[in-house]
This record gives C-alpha cells, structure tokens and sequence, in this order.
C-alpha cells in the first residue's frame, strides 16, 4: 500500500537523471507532501532532488511488524560518521542495531541526522500555526500501515544542510544540492520507507521555495559502485569516485578502502597493517597506487612560457628527461597546487599535481597572456604507481636495467615485459623511490608483475595510513593541511621551490614582500612523551597564554620513537632548539613541551631519497 | 557439559601503554599493528602480546604481570578483566569456527594468519579469535564474556557434529 501516486515506469520524466538501471517502482512527491512505500531486500532506492536545495526526510522500519525503526543515533554511534558515507562505513541502522539500508551512492554529500524531521512545533513556536510538518506528512501516510503517530519523527533527513558550530549551536542553510542530486540506497531488509518532500517555506531549508522528491525503487540483483559524487569546483561536472587501474587488484588484498580526490584508495591492506607496511617502506620496498594525482599535458609553442609563469619553479634550467618539484601559483602568492612538472621538450611538459582544476587554470592563464598553448587532462589516460623505499631500484633494475643510472627527479620512457611505462625517480615518502605511470589498461599486469618481483624483497603494498606516516616524518606537504590558496610556499615550508630569480611570474611582486616577512614559516617539532598532536592544534610560546602558531599535520613516528608534528609558527619562534607548547585537547586541559627542528623530522638533508 | 578450562588474560591499556610495552617487550611489539600479536619471554616465561589499539595490549602470561607492568611505574591500567574469559583450541578447529562467524568489513576471517586476531561475531554472541602458537603448536585463542563461553561452548560443538577436534580444549 501507498499513500501516493504510483507513477508508471513508462512515464516520462526529463526533470530527472536517467535511470540507473531496471526500475521497479517510480514516485513523485508533491513538493511540501511525503509517502510511505515498501522495498524488499536487495532493492536499491534512489531519492532525487529534482530541482535541488530540497530537503527530503526519510524513515525506514525493519522487522516483520515494521517495529524496528531507523534509528540515528545508532548509526552515528556504529559509523562514527554524522552521517553515512558511501563506501565504508555507510550503513544505517535501526535501533535494533540491524543495517535496514546502505548507501551506495551519494552525490552531495550534505545531509542531517541530528534533528528530527520539521514538526508542527518548529512552525508554531516561528508564528506559522497549522503549517504542515514533515511529521505530520508522516503521521498521516504511515498510519495505514499501523504505525503510531509522534510529534516529531527522527530521521535521516538527506539534502538538510545543518551544522554544528564552535559555541554548540545546531544551524542550518540552504541545501547544497543541485538539480538533479541524489542518494542511491540498497535496503539490507524488506522494508517500510517513507520519504518527504519537506514543506518547510519560512526558511532557507529548502531554499524558501519547497520543490518535489522523485523516488525511484531498483530491482534486486543489480549491482551499481560505491560512489561519492563531488564537484572540484562550481562550473565542474560531478565527478563520482572511481577505482584505479589497480584497484581490482587491491581489492583482492584488502577490504579497507577510503574515498581520496576521487579515487577508492587502501588504507592498509587485510592482516598486514599499517606498521607492516610503514616498516617495509623504511628498510625494503613498498608498492602503492597513487593514481588519484591529476596529470595534464602542456604542448605548443608556448608551453614553456606558460610554467615558466605558472609553476614556481625555473624550468629553463629543465633538460628533456628531468622534472621539478614547485607549486603554482595565485596573484596574491598563495598555492594554487604542488605538483611535478616533466620535460618532454620546450614545446611539451607534463604537470602532475593534485587538482582537476589545475588544468582549467593554465588554460586561463594562457588565455590571459595569448599564448599559445594546449593544456590536456590525460588523468584517465595514466594512472600511477609508487615504488619506494631503500631495495626499490634493485627491484626495479631486474625488470629495467637502465634505472640503475636514472638520477632523482629524471625520467625515462621504457618497457616492463611490453608495457609501456614512464619511470621517474620521484616520490612522497622521504625514500628512494620511483613512480611509475601506466595507461589503465596496462595496469593490473604492472601491479602484479612488480608485486612478484618484489615479493622476494620483502616488499609490501602500502595504504594511505602508512603513507601519511612516512610523508609526515619526510616534511612533505598535503593540500588542505599545510596548504591551501592563502598559505604562501613561505609559509608552507617550500620557499626553496620559488625562483625568486626569474624575470617574472604569477604571484612574484606579492612573494618578494612575502618572502621578507612571512606571517608564519614551517617548522618540525618533536614532541615530549607519546601523544600525537593533529591538525589545528595551537602552539603556544613556553609558559605564556598566546599562541605563536599552529599545528599542520602531526603523526607517531616508529623510526624517530617520537611524536613528531608539522606545524606553522610566527618566525620569532622558528629557531632550530626554541622549545614551544602544544596544546592538546582543547589546547587548555594538557600542554606538552616541544623542540622546533627542520621540517622534515626524518633525514632531513634528503640522503636517502638522492641515494 | 564443560570440558573446557577458561583462560584469564592480562589487559593493559592507558596513555603510556605503548611506552610499557616496549619497555616489557622491547621495540618489536611497536611493529604490530592493531589485532596483530607476537611472542616472546618476560622474566623467563612465555609471553603472548596482542596490540588491540594503539596503547592497549592483551597479554597471555602466566606470571604475575601486573607486577611486572607495576615497577615500570608509568601512567596505565593493568589488570585481569573479571568479566572476559578465553579458551584455547587447536588451530584446526579454525575453518569450522570461522565457517560459522562473521566479522565486519575491513576485518576478514578467511585464511586467518598466524599471529592475527579478528573480532566477529558466531551467530549472537560476540568473540575475539585469535591464531597464534602455544609453544610448538598453532592453537585458536577465543575471547568472550564468561557468561557466553559455555553457550558458546555448545553452539560450537553442535555444529561441529560434537567432533573431536572442537571438544580437545588445550590447557
């Protein structure tokens, strides 16, 4: 039984995405209305913003009387999410503890499950006596179904962009969602669901002007991917999280896979660990996919002139052959992007870098100064492997021997067993290394013809925790972290990388007063005793209130045997030896005395990676 | 029937956890990662670690452990956890439990190493498997709450065909 139209499969509707695949049921809700229907185990539901920044609340009740309600507070708890993710963890539970849904895609990514679902209360107490709630809208669809009316009904309330602020207090604001956004669920039980298309008008929860949900119910048996669904910017198209070339294989050896810049990636692999893993980096050799950097072909004319202006680096001192470490660059000095840049030739580099906006951005640039240049996206034409650690090059010269001479930062074009591959001396984990670029469809046969040869090794696949480790120890920069596009290569610990030299180049008149004065300058710190610090920690001058910085990243680190941390501080405080405190917890409960030292806590002259 | 002998465990855990471990069994057991375990001697006697978290470690030992932790005098808690048992089985009844459990995602269970534990769950009841060697032999170690070792005891021998193999506790 529903309470709402069944709407034909063979309507058509061209307000909506296209089907995902076979479709069993179709609802339109009313906009301001809600409808209660059934799904059986393994069917998928797919709840559709149609014209977006629309909330819609949804309940689901388990059991064989429809007696185990969806229960959030269960799911926060059991996820350790606020809300569920695609991927892992990403189940919803009832208050039995039972998963009633899964969600398996997700293409906003904002949702609530803190309040409950609008109620006739929220309206009368706003001067709206009468307005009609979502709960009501509940009360009334589920009663065929014999369940008992409530005031207010705890929900998941997916597209309801809430947020918790510094002092406690619950806000929220217009939905993030566009037209046409979804969640696509996969019920782990039959089911009775109800969703809304909330009423709410007084207020920006749904953009002032409700606006209708489009349900549609997937048959059983289909399988779809695990995907979350972002946009790198406003004008970018969605972009749904995809497996790498060696992904398939990967997931052969874990189950403990993570969402990274759009790439399912492992965190560590099944009975291994990540000490395991950090340990075979360290003093053997470690595999890992690090596909999920952006790569774009930079060719014309003018392509040297375009990083020469773009990238920090000076290029002009780039042979064909070799490649530089640099960031680029905004007016104002801030970093758009690390990233690689390798020669080819004065008409042809390639950038390797973090964003797919990098490549709009030389574009724009280019455009700018009408230079003539192509800027490519081949991020789906090349994905990568790293290989690292101290065997790295004796594995790898069994497979090619002209490694054995490659220098840091060089790259070579060859062959391992036919394959075609670039090589190059590079990595992100302070060890020698190599990183190796592939096309997709070369990919699982690379990942298991170097897993064999570095099996005799003692090499081991390495996940993200293990790489965050290494990089951590190695001084080595994330986005997000140490930097953003407010933090200048100064301030994040790559002052080294800008040319100041250079006759011109974006952002250079800011940098030179920059360079001068920075605000803050990165340092390493070393921590007493084992706490580890994280990521927006204060750091306070010794003994005083004021704080002369703050922490960037902050990790355990097995080989040093200490907490170390990255972190940015006022240049007062930057003195190799000057001790400092880091506030954990709430920065106030516990100080812990720390040393400033170089940034990289490990081997910080770079002996090993130039080994 | 219960023809099995309940093992006692030693727990420790707090803020230097991982200080006293290694100061007990030196800078191997840092190389564990959580649900790995290793074996060594303390004092002379066998010793089986298992790193469950970052600070927190169980510890099969049949000396007076908390004594030992005690002289280190760090910032941690150790004790024998009333309310948890564990019994000790043959390492070839491993298939058999593991075809009746189910762990959640990432942990797997199938082809358990040596010297790994996971968390999962036989039918209801919630239980600790862990697989590595007693002396020269390989056994399964199985942590539970007391109150749930003899339903457990039973679930397992019933579905085992009450075989040998499941009913050969190891003391």
């Amino acid at each position: 039984m529903t309470t709402a139209l069944k709407i034909s499969t063979t309507a058509p509707f061209t307000d909506t995405p296209p089907p995902l695949g076979e479709v069993v049921a179709e609802y339109r809700i009313a906009a301001g209305d809600a409808i209660a229907y059934r799904v059986t185990a393994g069917q998928y539901i797919q709840i559709i913003d149609v014209e977006g920044s629309q909330c819609s609340d949804f309940l689901a009740f388990g059991g064989d009387r429809h007696h185990d309600p969806l229960d959030a507070t269960v799911t926060r708890t059991l996820t350790g999410l606020a809300v569920p993710q695609a991927g892992l963890p990403s189940k919803v539970f009832a208050q039995s503890m039972q998963p009633l849904v899964e969600v398996v895609q997700d293409t906003c990514g904002c949702h609530d499950s803190f309040l409950l679902a609008c109620t006739a209360r929220y309206y009368e107490d706003a001067g709206y006596p009468g307005h009609p709630s979502c709960s009501d809208n509940f009360n009334r669809v589920l009663a065929p179904y014999g369940i008992a009316p409530r005031p207010g009904w705890p929900a998941l309330n997916f597209f309801y962009n809430t947020s918790v602020d510094g002092h406690g207090a619950i806000g929220f604001e217009e939905p993030l969602s566009r037209p046409g956004d979804y969640v696509l669920l996969l019920a782990h039980q039959d089911l009775l669901c109800a969703s809304s298309a909330c009423p709410d008008d007084i207020d920006p929860a749904n953009g002032w002007h409700p606006t209708p949900i489009h349900v549609r119910i997937y048959a059983a048996g289909q399988s779809f991917a695990r995907a979350i669904g972002r946009r790198a910017a406003a004008d970018f198209p969605l972009r749904m999280t995809q497996d790498s070339a060696f992904t398939p294989s990967i997931r052969q050896l874990t189950d403990d896979l993570g969402e990274y810049n759009g790439f399912w990636v492992p965190r560590s692999f099944a009975y291994q660990g990540d000490q395991a893993e950090y340990w075979a980096l360290r003093q053997r050799a470690a595999l890992m996919d690090l596909s999920a950097l952006r790569k774009f072909e930079v060719r014309g004319k003018d392509a040297f002139a375009l990083l020469q202006y773009a990238f920090s680096r000076n290029l002009a001192k780039l042979a064909p052959g070799q490649a530089a470490y640099g960031c680029l660059l905004n007016p104002h000095g801030g970093i758009v992007d690390d990233g690689i840049v390798f020669c080819f030739g004065p008409t042809h580099y390639r950038y390797v870098g973090n964003g797919d906006t990098d490549g709009d951005w030389l574009q724009k640039v280019a455009q700018e100064q009408g230079w003539s240049v192509t800027v490519e996206a081949v991020s789906d034409r090349l994905h990568n492997l790293a290989l690292q650690g101290p065997l790295s090059r004796d594995m790898l010269k069994t497979l090619v021997p002209e490694v054995a001479e490659l220098g840091y930062f060089n790259f070579i074009e060859t062959q391992i067993h036919g394959i075609p591959v670039l090589i190059s001396r590079t990595g992100y984990t302070g060890e020698l290394g190599y990183e190796l670029f592939v096309h997709p469809q070369d990919g699982a046969a690379l990942w298991e013809i170097l897993l064999a040869a570095g099996e005799p090794l003692g090499m081991l696949p390495l996940g993200m925790k293990a790489l965050d480790r290494a990089r951590i120890e190695a001084g080595l920069l994330a986005q997000s972290y140490e930097f953003d596009d407010l933090t200048s290569p100064y301030q994040a610990g790559i002052g080294w990388a800008v040319a100041m030299k250079k006759p011109d180049f974006m952002g250079k008149a800011a940098l030179e007063a920059i360079r001068r004065q920075p605000p803050r300058v990165a340092v390493g710190l070393v921590l007493e005793g084992p706490e580890v610090a994280a990521h927006g920690q204060p750091v306070f001058a010794a003994g005083e209130r004021w704080r002369v910085g703050q922490i960037t990243s902050a990790t355990f680190s097995p080989v040093l045997k200490a907490s170390i941390a990255m972190a940015q501080v006022v240049p007062d405080y930057a003195e190799p030896g000057t001790m400092v405190e880091v506030g954990l917890l709430d920065g106030l409960k516990r100080r812990v005395q720390a040393t400033v030292g170089p940034l990289a806590a490990f081997d910080p002259t770079k002996s090993r990676v130039r080994a | 029937m219960n023809d099995f002998t309940v093992l006692q465990p030693w727990d420790m855990a707090g803020a230097d956890g991982l200080v006293a471990a290694r100061a007990l069994f030196g800078e191997s057991v840092d190389r564990l990662a959580p649900f790995q375990s290793m074996e060594t001697t303390l004092e002379g006697l066998p010793c089986a670690v298992l790193r469950l978290c970052d600070r927190n470690f169980r510890v099969t030992y049949p000396g007076p452990f908390d004594q030992r932790v005690a002289a280190l005098n760090l910032n941690l808690w150790v004790k024998r956890l009333d309310w948890l048992g564990a019994i000790a089985l043959p390492a070839e009844s491993l298939p058999a439990i593991a075809a009746q459990a189910t762990v959640r995602a990432p942990h797997r269970l199938s082809s358990l190493p040596l010297h790994r534990a996971v968390p999962a769950q036989v039918v209801q009841i919630a239980v600790l498997i862990w697989h590595h060697p007693l002396g020269d032999r390989s056994i399964v170690e199985l942590h539970l709450a007391r109150p749930q070792i003899e339903a457990f005891w039973s679930l397992i021998q019933a579905s085992n065909g009450s075989s040998v193999s499941l009913t050969t506790a190891l003391t």
